[in-house]
C-alpha cells in the first residue's frame, strides 16, 4: 500500500470501528416510557451505522484513488505537538492545585517553545504578567472565578 | 410597516450607552481576531460564551454578532498584506489584494475592501430586517417533521459543499466528520427520558460534551497543533503600504458595480446552508472575472477582485443571521456556536423568540446598522493599527491562543476534566486537519444532533410510531428528497468516473 493511501484508509477504519462501538454501547442504554415511542437508543443506534457506512466510504475512497488526486502530506514535525500536549495535560493536573497564574504562564511558554522562541526567560516573565492581568480583569471585573492556588490567603485578606 | 415600527424600537435598545459600548467592544474585537490568522469569530464566540454569562442576553448578542461582521471586515486587511487568508471568507481577496498590496496599491486594496464591506454590509442587513419577519411567516407553518427534514437537508449541504471533492477523501470524510459530531452531541443525559448515554460513569459527563470545548478545541488547539507541526515560527513577509491612500475615480467607477453584485450573491447564499462566507466569495469573483472587460488583469491586481468578494462575505455574514434568528437554524460554524449561546441563556431562536423577546431580536439588528459604521471608521482611517497588528510574533500569537483557550474552557464549569476533554479534541482536529478532514460538519452536528434527535422523536410520537410521516408530508418529503440528493450526486459521480474532476476546487 502506498503511503499516501495510509492516512485515509487508517482513518476510514478507525471510524467504522467507532461505529461498531456506538451500536454495540447503545444496547446498554435503558428503553424510556411508553410515550416516548423509539427510545433514547434509536438515535445514537442511527449515528453508530452512519459512522460504520461513512468510515467503510472513506476506506474505499482512499484505495481507489489515484496518486495524482491525493494531496501531497506536509512534513509532520511532532515534537511540538508534544510538547504542547505535555503543557495542556500538565495545565489540567496541577490547576487546581498551583492556581492559574504559574499553571497558564507555562502553556505560554511552551506554545511559545514550540513555535520555535527560545527565549524562555522573557517569555516566562510576559505569560506571568498575561496571566495575571487575565486573573485580575475576571476575578475582579467580571465575577468569573480562576484558581488563585497558593495565593488564595492573600486575596481573602483584602475582602 | 411594522416592521420599521419594531426596527425604531430596536434602535431604542441598540443606542443606549451600555449597548453601543458592547458593540464598539465586539466589532473591535472581531477586527482584530479578523486579522490574526489562527483564531476566527467561531472561536472567539465560544471562548467569550462562559465569561459572558452575567451580562444582559441583548449585550451579549449585540457583541458576538459585532464579532461575526468585524471579522468579515478584517480578513482582507491579513489578506491583501500577508497572502494568507486571516479569515476561510477572504481567501479569494488574498489572490488580487496581494497582488494590488505587491504593486504598490495596498491601501487602494484595503479601502475598498472596506467600503465594499460597508456597503454589502449595509444592503446585507437591510435584507435581513425584511427576511426574518417573512421567514417567521414561513417557520410558523412548519411541522415536526419538516423541521426534522430542514436541518438534515441543512447538514447535507453543509457537508457536501465542505467536503474537498479532489482530496482523495471527499464527501465520505465530511459524512464522517459529521456524525463524529452527532455522537459528540448524545453525549450525557437524553433530555427526553433522563438516560445516561456514553457518559461511561464519569459524573463529568453527564452534563453533556459543552459545545465550547468541541469548538475551541477543534478550531483553535487542532488549529495550533496544525500549525506547530507544519511551518513552526516561519514568518510571513508583509507588505509596507505606501504611496497614494485614496482610490482614484478609476477605482470607484470598477469597484462599486463588484460591490453590489457581490451583496446580491452573498446575502442569498449567506441564507442557504451552503457552510459560510467561502462559497459566496468564489462566486464572486468567478463572476466579476467573467464580466470584466479586462479579465487578464485577474491574479495580477484587478480591483473587482477584491471589491466582489469582499462585499460578498460580509453581505453572507447577515444572511446566515435570518434563518438563525428566524428558524434557529445555523448556516455557519460562527452562526452555529451563536445558536449554542442563545441555548446557554436559554432562548429558543424563532418565530417564539420574535414574539416572546422582540426588544432583543430587533435590537441585535438594529445593532448592526449601527456595527457597520463603527466598522467603516475602524477600517479606513485606523487600518493602520490593524496593520501594526499583523507584525505580532506568530509564538506569542499561538500561545496566546493557547491561554485564551485555556480561559475560555475552565471558566465553564471551574472543571479540569474539561480541559482533558479539550486537548482530547484538539488532538482529534489536528488529525482531522492533517488528513483533510472538514471540521465544521462536525460543528454542526454537535449543535444541531439534539435539536434534530428531538424532532425525530417528537414526530414519531405523534405519528405513533409510523416513520412514512417523513414522506407523507409534502414539505418534509420534498427537503428530504433534495438533500439525498445533495449528498448522492457526487457518490454517484464519482463511482462512474474511476478520476473524480475537481469539480468546484475548495478545500474544506
Amino acid at each position: 500500500m502506498s503511503a499516501h493511501r495510509l492516512p485515509g484508509t487508517l482513518f476510514g477504519s478507525a471510524v467504522a470501528a467507532l461505529g461498531v462501538a456506538v451500536v454495540v454501547a447503545s444496547q446498554q442504554i435503558k428503553t424510556g416510557f411508553t410515550y416516548d415511542v423509539v427510545g433514547p437508543a434509536m438515535f445514537s443506534n442511527l449515528i453508530g451505522i452512519g459512522l460504520v457506512l461513512s468510515g467503510i466510504a472513506s476506506v474505499i475512497n482512499a484505495r481507489r484513488a489515484s496518486l495524482e488526486d491525493l494531496p501531497d502530506q506536509p512534513k509532520l514535525n511532532l515534537w511540538p505537538v508534544g510538547l504542547i500536549s505535555a503543557a495542556l495535560l500538565l495545565e489540567a493536573a496541577l490547576i487546581s492545585r498551583l492556581g492559574w497564574i504559574p499553571v497558564v504562564a507555562t502553556v505560554f511558554v511552551a506554545g511559545t517553545y514550540a513555535f520555535g522562541d527560545r527565549r524562555i526567560l522573557s517569555n516566562a516573565l510576559i505569560g506571568l504578567v498575561l496571566a495575571t492581568v487575565i486573573l485580575l480583569v475576571f476575578t475582579l471585573g467580571l465575577g468569573i472565578d480562576l484558581p488563585l492556588g497558593p495565593l488564595e490567603p492573600l486575596f481573602q485578606n483584602d475582602q | 410597516m411594522e416592521t420599521l415600527t419594531l426596527l425604531a424600537q430596536g434602535f431604542a435598545v441598540a443606542l443606549t450607552p451600555d449597548n453601543l459600548i458592547w458593540s464598539i467592544i465586539g466589532v473591535t474585537l472581531g477586527t482584530a481576531i479578523g486579522v490574526l490568522p489562527g483564531i476566527g469569530p467561531a472561536t472567539t464566540v465560544a471562548i467569550l460564551m462562559p465569561l459572558t454569562v452575567g451580562l444582559p442576553p441583548v449585550s451579549a448578542f449585540i457583541m458576538f454578532a459585532g464579532i461575526y461582521y468585524g471579522a468579515q471586515y478584517g480578513g482582507s486587511t491579513t489578506s491583501i498584506l500577508l497572502n494568507t487568508p486571516g479569515e476561510a471568507g477572504s481567501m479569494m481577496t488574498a489572490v488580487d489584494g496581494n497582488a494590488m498590496a505587491r504593486r504598490g496599491r495596498g491601501a487602494q486594496a484595503l479601502a475598498t475592501a472596506a467600503i465594499g464591506s460597508f456597503v454589502a454590509g449595509t444592503i446585507g442587513t437591510i435584507g435581513l430586517t425584511f427576511a426574518a419577519p417573512l421567514l417567521v411567516e414561513i417557520a410558523l407553518k412548519l411541522t415536526a417533521p419538516d423541521y426534522f427534514a430542514l436541518m438534515v437537508l441543512s447538514l447535507a449541504t453543509v457537508t457536501t459543499m465542505l467536503s474537498n471533492p479532489t482530496g482523495g477523501g471527499s464527501i465520505a470524510f465530511g459524512i464522517a466528520s459529521l456524525f463524529f459530531g452527532l455522537l459528540l452531541g448524545t453525549v450525557g443525559l437524553d433530555p427526553q427520558t433522563g438516560q445516561a448515554r456514553f457518559a461511561f460513569g464519569v459524573p463529568e459527563l453527564l452534563d453533556g460534551i459543552d459545545t465550547v470545548v468541541v469548538a475551541v478545541g477543534l478550531f483553535a488547539i487542532g488549529e495550533t497543533l496544525y500549525m506547530a507541526a507544519t511551518d513552526g515560527g516561519k514568518a510571513d513577509s508583509m507588505h509596507k503600504l505606501r504611496g497614494s491612500f485614496w482610490m482614484s475615480r478609476e477605482d470607484w467607477s470598477r469597484s462599486w458595480k463588484p460591490w453590489l453584485r457581490g451583496a446580491l450573491i452573498g446575502f442569498p447564499i449567506g441564507a442557504i446552508p451552503a457552510g459560510g462566507s467561502e462559497i459566496p466569495t468564489v462566486l464572486s469573483y468567478t463572476l466579476e472575472k467573467k464580466l470584466s472587460k479586462k479579465p487578464e488583469e485577474f491574479g495580477l491586481g484587478a480591483i473587482e477582485g477584491v471589491a466582489g468578494p469582499e462585499a460578498a462575505n460580509n453581505a453572507s455574514a447577515a444572511g446566515a443571521l435570518s434563518p438563525l434568528l428566524a428558524l434557529g437554524l445555523p448556516t455557519s460554524s460562527t452562526a452555529a456556536v451563536m445558536l449554542a449561546a442563545f441555548q446557554q441563556y436559554g432562548l429558543r431562536p424563532g418565530p417564539l423568540l420574535f414574539e416572546s423577546n422582540s426588544s432583543l431580536i430587533w435590537g441585535l439588528i438594529a445593532s448592526l446598522y449601527i456595527g457597520n459604521v463603527f466598522l467603516l471608521v475602524l477600517n479606513l482611517p485606523m487600518v493602520g493599527v490593524w496593520v501594526r497588528l499583523l507584525s505580532l510574533p506568530k509564538p506569542w500569537l499561538y500561545g496566546g491562543i493557547l491561554v485564551l483557550s485555556s480561559l475560555g474552557v475552565y471558566s465553564l464549569n471551574g472543571n479540569a476534566v474539561d480541559l482533558v476533554i479539550l486537548w482530547i479534541i484538539g488532538m482529534v482536529g489536528f488529525v482531522m486537519r492533517v488528513i483533510g478532514v472538514p471540521i465544521v460538519p462536525c460543528v454542526l452536528g454537535l449543535i444541531l444532533g439534539p435539536l434534530i434527535e428531538q424532532q425525530l422523536r417528537r414526530s414519531l410520537a405523534i405519528s405513533q410510531g409510523d416513520w412514512t410521516v417523513f414522506v407523507t408530508h409534502p414539505v418534509s418529503a420534498f427537503l428530504l428528497l433534495v438533500a439525498l440528493a445533495f449528498v448522492a450526486t457526487p457518490i454517484i459521480s464519482s463511482l462512474r468516473k474511476p478520476k473524480p474532476q475537481s469539480a468546484v476546487g475548495m478545500t474544506r
